[in-house]
């Protein structure tokens, strides 16, 4: 048996060096192709899900946020959640929030909308809207009066819903907020941040501070959301809220990935399949047309071979090897281009998408996967036409 | 080489019918061919074009299978065997030398002599040192190492006659050897294939249109319209 390999890697090698170069070389550029398009397509997918998973994250509630039970409207002890919170091995940060239903009037217009009040510093451990400040500057530790606001509920030029928002607020404008309680209160627009997350971008930041006078009581004990940042190498979200529940910490616990924009994730993963679909049927069809180009092309070979009585399994074993030998390369080659080429492209020249910046990142298991699938359906498709060479007839194959 | 002695009938072919559809006509190659072919003899196969001789050296060589009859060689009906027996039986066996060389043109001369040895499974210095002397007997010592686009008709024949002899073959089915040869090298591959019946006993069965080439004959078979007319020494 070791000696049918020996013959039969011989072959293959012979006939791949007298085969002409040109062409190896398209053969090899046309796998290159299939493999690359199997995996860039489901792979920008993929990074569209995660990029806008990161947007949810970095934006609004952390990789993990906790509300109170559906009887409860806000935490007891909520301080007692944070520093618990805190003390988890993994979790980076932690920011408890009150989230209340307002009426904005600014001088053009006035919008329902949440506000949220937040510690600023305990914040920016969280969630990432002090780095996309475009206007202004973020909210400071003593900033009483100051707010932050998302470009859509600032609106102005490039709103993408100008009827839901102020109508064009600037920094250094004034709004007043009319409160539940008959309350209202001034507020200076300190700051605009735009994350291209559209839920994001309506969103308006207020420092805490100023609740005592609206609610006569602060965060620390006036709580109904608490939004939470994780190191994933550290932790996972199951296991902070596995930690908290079994001291006794009861809540909604969300995990920001799982609950939040899983009807895109849905769609998106709907719309992975079919494209996986096709290009497996496109990749199926063009690989199994090219290889049986390739043998038919040497229907002399395998005739003069049969003719002579070389065993079946020297036959085909060699145009295994053959097959092999060049979907290698081609996947060596697509990796190489991957890695090299489009990942770093991606990296510096992201895909602008309205909602987020997708760049490229490929996963070792869909290579592993895509190249082991291209190996199989090479071996096929070369066998395939060999077995139809042979029904032929040996006559045929050499004349 | 070592000289086959054994004398005796090597194979019979009883009521042989072939036909082939071309489109939905009929042509019946082979009507009945009876013949016998002894070991040591060098058989000349006759006929006028589109006789149905070279179709009957492939159902000889087991390269195709008849429609009707009976092909014993070397006391064995062939239609007993199956496929891997006749692939078994064309490598151990038979020898071809086809009109068109039929040499794979990624090898060199010395591999496409060894790979019939090599693949019987022999050891590979034993193949390789065989296929040197077997080609310093056709005469082409000096072109071990050049594929056959390097090689003239002729000389790629005699690699061809090389090939078909490094198992020691019972019978050697030559297509038209020098069909595509000149003067002098059809008599070089002629002289090959004499050497070899004469020398070691080598059974072979040639399809020539060439009335030459059966001047080394021993015998002479004339197949006209599918049947077997005249049997000549």
């Amino acid at each position: 048996m070791l000696t049918a390999h020996r013959i039969s890697a011989s072959l293959a090698v012979r006939s791949l060096q007298h085969a002409n170069r040109r062409t190896n070389f398209f053969i090899v550029l046309i796998l290159v192709l299939l493999i690359i398009n199997l995996l860039l397509l489901s792979s920008i997918i993929d990074n569209i899900d995660q990029a806008t998973g990161d947007q949810i994250i970095d934006h609004q509630y952390g990789h993990m946020f906790l509300e109170p039970e559906e009887s409860e409207e806000i935490f007891e002890n909520p301080q007692s959640y944070v520093r618990t919170l805190r003390n988890i091995p993994g979790v980076i940060g932690v920011s408890p929030h009150f989230v209340v239903q307002t009426i904005v009037v600014a001088d053009q217009k006035s919008s329902a909308t949440e506000v949220h009040f937040i510690d600023p510093v305990y914040e920016e451990t969280v969630t990432q809207k002090s780095r996309f400040i475009i206007d202004g500057n973020y909210l400071g530790t003593h900033d009483e009066t100051g707010i932050i606001l998302g470009s859509e509920k600032a609106g102005g030029p490039g709103t993408q819903f100008p009827r839901l928002s102020l109508g064009g607020v600037n920094v250094g404008d004034e709004v007043v907020m009319l409160f539940g309680n008959d309350k209202s209160q001034r507020f200076d627009v300190r700051g605009v941040f735009f994350t291209k997350l559209i839920d994001a971008d309506f969103y308006i930041y207020a420092n805490e501070a100023q609740m005592a006078s609206i609610y006569g009581r602060d965060l620390s004990d006036l709580v109904n959301q608490i939004v939470v940042r994780i190191d994933p190498s550290l932790t996972s979200e199951q296991s902070v809220i596995d930690q908290m529940r079994s001291k006794g910490y009861d809540g909604n616990y969300f995990i920001t990935r799982e609950s939040q924009g899983f009807v895109l994730t849905e769609t998106l993963f709907v719309i992975k399949i079919i494209i996986l679909i096709v290009s497996l049927l496109v990749s199926s069809g063009s690989l199994f047309i090219t290889m049986y180009i390739n043998v038919f092309s040497r229907k002399k070979f395998y005739g003069v071979l049969q003719a002579i009585g070389v065993p079946y399994s020297i036959v085909i074993l060699s145009t295994v090897y053959q097959s092999l030998f060049l979907v290698c390369s081609a996947s060596i080659l697509a990796v190489i281009i991957l890695y090299f080429v489009l990942v770093p492209y991606f990296a510096a020249y992201p895909l602008d998408l309205p909602f987020a910046f997708v760049s490229l990142s490929i996963d070792p298991s869909s290579i592993a996967m895509s190249i082991f699938f291209f190996f199989l359906l090479a071996i096929i498709s070369s066998l395939l036409p060999l077995w139809s060479l042979y029904k032929n007839g040996i006559i045929n194959l050499i004349r | 080489m070592e000289s086959s002695t054994s004398y005796g009938n090597l194979l019979t072919t009883r009521d042989l019918k072939k036909h082939y559809l071309v489109g939905s006509v009929r042509n019946d190659v082979l009507r009945g061919i009876y013949l016998q072919i002894n070991r040591g003899e060098f058989v000349g196969l006759k006929g006028p074009s589109g006789s149905g001789k070279s179709t009957l050296l492939y159902q000889l060589g087991l390269l195709d299978t008849p429609d009707e009859g009976e092909i014993i060689f070397d006391g064995v009906k062939t239609s007993l065997m199956d496929h891997h027996q006749r692939q078994v039986t064309r490598l151990t066996k038979m020898g071809f030398i086809f009109q068109n060389y039929a040499l794979l043109p990624e090898l060199s001369t010395l591999e496409n002599v060894m790979l019939p040895g090599l693949s019987c499974g022999k050891d590979r210095s034993h193949v390789e040192s065989r296929a040197r002397q077997i080609i310093e007997l056709v005469g082409l010592i000096g072109k071990m190492h050049d594929t056959p686009d390097h090689l003239s008709g002729g000389e790629q024949q005699r690699v061809s006659i090389a090939r078909s002899i490094i198992n020691q073959p019972t019978i050697l089915f030559a297509d038209e050897p020098c069909a595509n040869l000149d003067t002098v090298s059809s008599k070089k591959v002629m002289d090959v294939l004499k050497h070899l019946n004469e020398h070691f006993g080598l059974t072979i069965l040639m399809v020539s249109h060439d009335l030459s080439n059966f001047s080394y004959a021993s015998r002479i078979i004339e197949v006209v319209d599918g049947l077997v007319v005249n049997r000549m020494k």
